[in-house]
This record gives C-alpha cells, structure tokens and sequence, in this order.
C-alpha cells in the first residue's frame, strides 16, 4: 500500500490521509509538509505510523505530523495525537522514552564581535563546566528525599537550592512544574539512575549551543522576546536522562500487559495504551509529570553551569543570561481545545513536537500574552536554529502544536559512514564553528548532512500559520555527550 | 545477530535456535552498542544479577528481559555477556546474567522498543525476531 499517493492536499502545506486508506483509522491522519519534504518522507515508514497513530481509542480530529517528521519507533517523530478526556487513551510511546526532551534559549548582552575568535575556548569551558556524555553522572549527588523534591516541585526546587533565580520561573513552560506528579509512582530503579545525573546533558542528539542572532523577521516580537541582531544566544537540548528512559519502559510494560483488560488493541505494541481514567493511566501520568519535572529542573541545572562558565570567561564584561523561554517537545498534557466549535478537555501528546500557544492563551505567561509564546526549533550542528512564535491559527489547527527541530533525514550509521570527521570539523572551523564532543562518532551522526532543510522545515510551518518566523540563529560553539 | 537500517535509531535481527539463544544474542547485541570491547576479549565477571520476569507472551518476554538487563548495565554502569536461563516458558524466565563494570559506554541505548518485534520460527526452523532500540 502506498499511502503517499493517497494524499489529498487540503492546502499547500497541509496534506491528509483520509480515514478510508486504512481499516481501523478513526480520523484522518494529517501531514504538514511542502512538495520537496513529502518526497523524503515517502522513503520511510512515517506515514504507516501515522495512520496506526490514527487508531487510537479516543483520537480527535486527526493524527497529525509536522515537517519535520521521521520514522519513530511506534509512534512517527514529529506528531500530535489528541485523545478524549477522561477516557481516552494515554500512551507512553506517544510521549517517548525521553521524556520532556526539550529546548531552552538564554539571551546574552554580548554581540558576537565579543566571541570572535574565542569560539574554541568557549567550547572548551563549557565543556569542562556541563557534564555530557553516554550515562555520564553530574556534579550534584542528591540524597533520595532530594530527588523525590525534585520530582515532585521541578524548577521550584532548584529556585530554592539556588540554581535559579525568580525571573527565569514565569520563562519556562509550565513554569517548570506540573502539580500531577507524584513520585511514589516512579520506580526505585528510576530513581537510582536519576540521583546522580541532574545538571547533565547525555550523549545523541542533546547538545548545548552557543549562536548568534544572524536575522530578525520580526521586530516587535523579537523585541519583546529580549532578542537583537548580532546578540549571542545558548541553546540547550537535553531531557529527562535515565530516569525518564526507565519511567517510560516500566510503563511501557504495564500498558502491554494492561491494555487487554480495557479490550484495546493496537496495530503496534509501542501504541500500547490505557484509559486516561483507569488507575494504570493515571499511575502513568503522575509518573511521567514526575519525570517532566526532573527534566526542567535539569536544564535549569545545566542553565546554572552555563551562567557559571559564561562569567568565568567574559570576566569584566556584562555576563547575565536572561532564560528567553524552555519548551517541552516530549510529553503529555491536559489541555482545552476547540473542535468544530466545541470546547472540549484532551489529552495532548506530543512525541517531537512543540506547543505553539498564540496571544492571549491563558497558559501564555504574561511577559508573551500579547506576542504569543516563544517557540525554539534547532536546526542540526552547523546550521541555523529559529525562535518563533505560537499563533492562534496552531490552536484552530493543530492543537497548539509546531514543529521541534529539523528533523532526520539519514540513519546515524551512514551519517557515519558519509561523514570524514575532519573535514567537517574543517568546514565548520572554517565557518568558525567549533565542537566539542565526547566522541567522533557522536558528532558524525549529528552532522547537517543526516537532518532535513531546516529552512524548508520553518518555512512550511510559517506558511501553514502554525508558528511564525521571529529570529534565525547561527552557531558558534557547540558541545555534545 | 546484525544490525539493520533505520533512519533515527538501531534495528537489530536476531536469531538463535532455541529461545534462550535468541535471548543470548539480543543481549549481545545490546551489549556490543554499549561497549564492544568487553566482547573482544574473554573477561571475568564481576556483576552478577538474578531475576525473574512474566509476560503476555514470548515476544514481550524479550522485550522486557532485554530493557531488565538494559536497567542493570545503567544502574550497575556493566555490560553483561553471558546468560544462563534457569527456566522458560512462553510467559515466564527465570535469568541470571554475568557482565563487568565499565569506566563508560561507547554509545547510549534509551530504551528496548516493542516496535516490530515478533518472535516466530522461521522456515529453518531457526527462532528469529527484529528488535528496535531507542538511541
């Protein structure tokens, strides 16, 4: 079956698979893409994915992938799956393994003339200063009531130990806390990979970065957001570490053993899910809330050794890092949307995804009511990364949502296999971008050669309304696991 | 054992001629990504786990014995290279598993996936299934 000819094009950039191509679809299954990414797409199974996605029990209006979409394991990367509430399903593999992934921007008041020529000894102190790397522990070795602190209070904690300060809480969203997280649902073995990693980045595609502002498409918003041409900006990409990965298998498990006695079936077990209702989802969300929290709280952690190293090293110059804003792009929320014009309460997952709220959502903070919130999309290593902003237009369409990044394009093992590690790392010195990364091969896979057009990506989101264009970002410095 | 395309993370074929052969080579291919050097060399344990797993049925046995064994290489910082099952049926395993720590690992494994693992006989009459990780 070849799904892609089966498209209807519902407008330039939105695409649909109606319910009919497949037995069992409850909704159609919606892509957003131009005519070049509908190519890449068809050469993966994206599309098969989407349409299982569109079985779910509880589906609303449609499963949907952004541009930046790519084959998952389950669920396709890049998609929103909206479920009824309160008896929709709730699945893990919606949300993934890394749970509350996610992106956070910081705001220099440094021009990229102060970092000329720097680039290489900047990598190098944050490297030393964030720790990264496969399984790698941290700095911060928490006593098990400080953990459970931490799962349960998220960025609060880290305001009280002092690795944040009061402005950066309102930055974050959901403030960096969801109130239904209850840790007694976190497994012991969660817990132990979790109490020593906080403040640390990994290793894959989690990065930190330091860029600076190379175009700005909107002044008023840009303005708003604290950004300026020729300012530096660091981005950072990491998530819920080990403990978030064995939340995720621990329910994953349950839900396969579980979905049964509810009568769900699904056409792939990585769907497995649960009512929203029963106490095995419930137990699941309170756990993954958990998880989102320690995520924050480790960016915020990481935000803290960047702010450290960045006084360190422009000693004697104004050193303040304001948070511009942190987006989650793996997780589950409650959230209230129209659909044909009725309000109604669902389940959002989101797996590689972005909420994109515009102005005047009331879960916007204030300081963005008026602009919409920030939504941060990295390109790959070596490429440009965007600040946008949500739009009223997401709510209407996609439940709020945007794409998370640029998007895969070819396997990590023939990234490996194309890439000449030094002349990548020649061309990008050239370009003055330096990396600093645990391994060779970590940085060959992330090469820009394995990820879509980022451009193409933001382009179709802009043009679909679904996020608007703020500001472009280019790197300088970047440091990997 | 070998390792397949795919776009994002590693898919993995394995094979074995009875179940607990099978479940010897998931765990060596999980092993391997995490550090291939401990394969390259006869090594003497030092981490030893015993466990003892139920499931829906063989396929999900797998899958959940191989994220067990994930679990212990991440919280005891090991990769493990030898299994002796003491009991298995198509719902239950009994396991104990011989690995050694490591100072770190060659590359990160986030989670053992569900997706396209189906373990059949094929028509050799060889137990073989796919096996997706989530890197």
């Amino acid at each position: 079956m070849n799904l892609k000819n089966q498209l209807v094009k519902k407008s330039d950039y939105l695409w649909e698979l109606p319910t009919h191509v497949k037995k069992g679809m409850k909704v159609p299954a919606q892509v957003y893409a131009s005519k070049k990414i509908l190519e890449e797409i068809g050469g993966d199974k994206s599309l098969e994915q989407l349409t299982n996605v569109a079985m779910l029990p509880g589906i609303t209006k449609a499963s949907i992938v952004m541009p930046d979409v790519h084959e998952g394991y389950g669920f396709p990367i890049g998609g929103i799956a909206a479920t009824s509430w309160p008896d929709g399903g709730i699945s893990p593999g919606g949300i993934g393994y890394d749970i509350n992934c996610g992106v956070r921007l910081l705001a220099s008041h440094l021009k990229r003339e102060d970092l000329l020529r720097r680039g290489e000894d900047l990598a190098k102190a944050l490297y030393a200063q964030v720790p990264s790397g496969v399984g790698k522990g941290g700095n911060i070795l928490l006593s098990e009531k400080e953990l459970d602190e931490v799962l349960r209070r998220g960025v609060q904690w880290a305001l009280e130990k002092g690795y944040a300060v009061p402005e950066d809480i309102a930055k974050i969203e959901s403030q960096g806390q969801l109130d239904n997280s209850d840790p007694q649902f976190v497994s012991e073995y969660a817990k132990r990979r979790g109490i020593d990693q906080l403040g640390t980045i990994g290793s894959g595609n989690h990065f930190v970065e330091v860029s600076y502002i190379d175009e700005i498409y909107d002044e008023e918003i840009a303005a708003s957001f604290g950004l300026k041409l020729g300012q530096l900006t660091v981005l950072i990409h990491t998530g819920s570490r080990g403990l978030g990965h064995q939340v995720a298998s621990d329910y994953m498990k349950v839900m396969v053993a579980s979905m049964g006695k509810y009568g769900i079936s699904v056409p792939d077990r990585e769907l497995a899910c649960v009512p929203f209702n029963s106490q095995e989802g419930q137990e699941y969300f309170k756990a993954m809330a958990a998880a989102a929290n320690y995520a924050w709280c480790n960016r915020q952690v990481i935000t803290w050794e960047i702010r450290n190293a960045w006084e360190e090293f422009f000693k004697g110059k104004n050193t303040q890092l304001d948070l511009v804003y942190d987006v989650a792009h793996n997780i589950a929320k409650l959230e209230d949307h129209v659909v044909n014009g009725e309000k109604k309460k669902l389940i959002v997952h989101r797996k590689g995804s972005t909420r994109s709220f515009g102005p005047g959502h009331p879960e916007v903070t204030d300081c963005y009511k008026q602009t919409g919130q920030p939504v941060i999309i990295p390109g790959s290593m070596g490429t440009a990364s965007y600040v946008m902003a949500g739009t009223a237009h997401a709510m209407e369409e996609s439940f709020g949502s945007t794409c998370h990044g640029a998007g895969r394009r070819m396997s990590r093992r023939a990234a490996q296999r194309a890439v000449n590690i030094h002349e990548l790392e020649k061309e990008l010195a050239g370009r003055n971008i330096f990396v600093r990364a645990g391994s060779r091969s970590g940085v060959s896979e992330e090469a820009p050669i394995a990820y879509k057009d980022i451009d193409e990506v933001i382009e179709v989101v802009h043009q679909a309304g679904i996020a608007k264009k703020v500001a472009r970002l280019r790197p300088m410095a970047v440091i990997k696991g | 054992m070998e390792y397949l395309p795919h776009i994002a993370d590693i898919r993995m074929k394995i094979q074995g001629s009875t179940q607990e052969e099978l479940f010897r080579a998931g765990m060596e291919g999980i092993g391997r990504i995490l550090k291939t050097s401990v394969f390259e060399s006869v090594a003497k344990a030092d981490q030893i786990q015993q466990f003892s797993l139920e499931s829906v049925d063989i396929t999900a046995l797998l899958v959940e014995f191989l994220n067990e064994v994930l679990m212990y290489s991440h919280t005891q910082k090991a990769v493990f290279f030898k299994l002796e099952i003491g009991y298995i049926d198509e719902h239950k395993l009994t396991a104990k598993i011989f690995g050694v720590r490591v100072e770190d690992f060659d590359d990160d494994i986030k989670a053992v996936t569900y997706h396209e693992a189906d373990v059949i006989i094929n028509e050799s009459g060889i137990f073989e299934t796919i096996i997706v990780l989530d890197i």
